[in-house]
């Protein structure tokens, strides 16, 4: 009798133990951290959160994370989650059913919205997203803005500054559309020659995607090539130009940036 | 008369060489492709079957990776890749030293042109766990909808995700026996995303990988790089966004298993309405349609002529949408031959027409609809 009740308490136990759910990491882009007995570490695909772990997200990251019933929870803004608050983020997809899909797809079928696929019998790797600095741009200026066009189901960009001589290659992740960056940021170190790229794949083929230069000279630098259009400058002086709409003008349009 | 006409376009179909590419393409085109290429299927993750890709890694490698997999206990490992070559033979015995040690791998092996292809028989293994890896069934197109699950009478053979499936302990032999020796269509949850996957480098970079504890780990290629233009071990399923016509192929092999294994796992199975029972349905459909549209054809020609193509659209859109709605309850119907007929049965009205008043003049016939 008292053995058939160690054996049937021992069973309840394992069946609560069990019982506990826990999630498992199913997708993660940027960095999380994971708190477990005082202690943090990185969180990696594949890791199993429980009830006593707590999560730390740093901005720009993206954390999937699936239970036993496969239901999806998303964390994407920064902060602390325990687990009753990852509870609190599932992640619905596909709330329309089936009907509503169904004829919408119908809809999109009678009115051939889904049409005008252009194929084209050649090679084309894609726009090129960067705005500004404009290629083989000269910047005197001591603050580096790097600008950019962006699509509106795209939500991270990813930047690389490739250093000309050394072809050192820095990479930033960010979801807006704009970098800035200081000279005496060490990724301007050693050279003053770099070239840029934006990207929506995290890992592009770098041989492969289109880059711009630019270069970093100094105030005097900058003057003497601005002296080479001084006939321009004169020109668009007289059509009532401030010095400054004159030098944005020759920013913009000759990539000779102060 | 439609079933009768109808028949004879499909006897004209088959039996005329020249329409040959037009049977091949009715055989690629499935309408109810639309419900997994438009995911109309309720969203699902599973990481309870893990896709390792091994990319073109060496032997060496894949048995490393075994190794780290092995370690975090999971249930069971499949590999879908064949050895079937010997190359170098110090890697080789490290490669068969692991096969040895870990007694829950399931090996690949496939048939081709009457003979089995499988691993080397240097890697062979005492009470080796195997499974057929191929996806084409005999009248099955390029396109992978269906699998058989066991195959043979005396000598049973299992398919690779059906030997997954029962050595996890996901189904019994009996289940197997009894369920999965006939054609099934495949309830496609999703692509590789819907998995838990991996890298082969993450996983030999890796002390730890919790989630591989009392899961099914599949090792298998998910392509090296460049996904867009990889088509190695990949092949054309219900999945591809381009539901008919050509595309490109959309999904790896390994992730037809792993959508077989899902399957297998929640004893979600398609129920496959009868032949019998869709020609059936087919002609009870028709004959309505045929019927409704005789009334409002004898009631005002002009009205039918000009509502014919509207109501053979609606009956097309109405008919596909219940088709999609039995699938989402695991039924399948194949619902082409009752909307083609339904089609060909009000198109053929006018020919009725001329046939009763014939009949009229030769035997004084007489149609109480015409």
């Amino acid at each position: 009798m008292g053995k058939s009740f160690t054996v049937i308490l021992i069973s309840l136990f394992a069946l609560v133990t069990n019982a506990q759910d826990s999630l498992c990491v199913f997708k993660i882009k940027g960095v999380a951290l994971l708190k477990f007995d005082k202690a943090k570490k990185p969180i990696k695909k594949g890791d199993i959160l429980n009830e006593k772990n707590t999560v730390y997200l740093s901005s720009t990251t993206n954390l999937t994370l699936i239970n036993s019933e496969g239901k999806v929870f998303n964390l994407e803004s920064t902060g602390a989650y325990n687990y009753s608050s990852i509870l609190k983020n599932e992640f619905v997809e596909n709330q329309k059913g089936l009907t509503s899909r169904y004829f919408k797809m119908i809809w999109k079928e009678l009115t051939n919205k889904d049409a005008g696929k252009t194929i084209i019998g050649g090679v084309y790797r894609g726009d090129v997203l960067m705005k500004f600095p404009l290629d083989s741009a000269r910047i005197a200026s001591s603050k580096i803005k790097l600008t950019w066009t962006t699509d509106e189901n795209i939500s991270q960009y990813y930047v690389f500054i490739r250093n000309s001589s050394s072809d050192e290659v820095h990479k930033f992740a960010t979801n807006g559309n704009e970098l800035t960056l200081y000279k005496d940021n060490p990724v301007f170190s050693g050279s003053k020659s770099f070239e840029w790229a934006v990207s929506t794949k995290e890992f592009p083929n770098l041989k492969n995607i289109p880059f711009y230069s630019f270069t970093l000279i100094n105030r005097s630098e900058y003057e003497s090539l601005k002296s080479r259009f001084d006939d321009l400058i004169s020109d668009l002086e007289a059509i009532g130009l401030s010095s400054l709409e004159i030098e944005e003008t020759l920013c913009n349009t000759y990539g000779i940036c102060k | 008369m439609t079933f009768v006409v109808a028949g004879l376009l499909y006897f004209a179909f088959v039996n005329l060489s020249i329409l040959d590419p037009f049977e091949k393409a009715f055989k690629d085109f499935k309408f109810t492709d639309i419900f997994y290429s438009k995911r109309f299927n309720k969203e699902q993750r599973n990481d309870k079957i893990i896709i390792v890709n091994i990319k073109h890694s060496d032997r060496f490698q894949i048995a490393e990776a075994i190794n780290t997999i092995a370690e975090q206990n999971p249930k069971v490992i499949g590999l879908d890749i064949i050895f079937k070559e010997r190359k170098q033979g110090f890697i080789d015995s490290i490669l068969k030293n692991t096969l040895q040690r870990h007694k829950n791998i399931v090996t690949a092996y496939f048939n081709e042109n009457g003979s089995v292809i499988n691993n080397h028989d240097y890697f062979k293994l005492k009470a080796e766990k195997k499974g057929f890896i191929n996806l084409n069934l005999q009248g099955q197109n390029t396109v992978i909808r269906e699998f058989i699950g066991v195959k043979g009478d005396d000598e049973k053979e299992y398919s690779f995700a059906t030997k997954i499936a029962l050595e996890a302990d996901l189904i019994t032999e009996e289940y197997a026996l009894n369920e999965l020796k006939k054609a099934i269509p495949i309830n496609y949850i999703g692509n590789k995303d819907v998995f838990l996957n991996f890298e082969i480098e993450e996983v030999l970079n890796s002390d730890k990988i919790p989630a591989f504890k009392d899961a099914v780990v599949l090792l298998g290629y998910l392509s090296d790089g460049n996904e867009a233009y990889d088509i190695e071990d990949k092949h054309f399923t219900p999945l591809n966004a381009e539901w008919v016509g050509r595309a490109t192929p959309d999904t790896y092999g390994v992730v037809i298993h792993a959508n077989i294994l899902n399957m297998l796992s929640q004893k979600s199975l398609m129920y496959r309405i009868s032949v019998f029972s869709t020609y059936l349905l087919a002609f009870v459909l028709c004959f309505f349609s045929v019927f409704f549209g005789m009334k409002i054809y004898k009631r005002n020609s002009f009205v039918f002529d000009i509502t014919e193509k509207l109501v053979q659209l609606i009956i097309s859109v109405v008919f596909l949408y219940l088709a999609l709605v039995l699938l989402q309850v695991n039924i399948y119907i194949n619902v082409v031959p009752i909307i083609l007929l339904c089609l060909l049965g009000l198109e053929m009205i006018d020919y009725y027409e001329h046939l009763v008043i014939q009949l009229n003049k030769k035997y004084g016939w007489e149609s109480h609809l015409l």
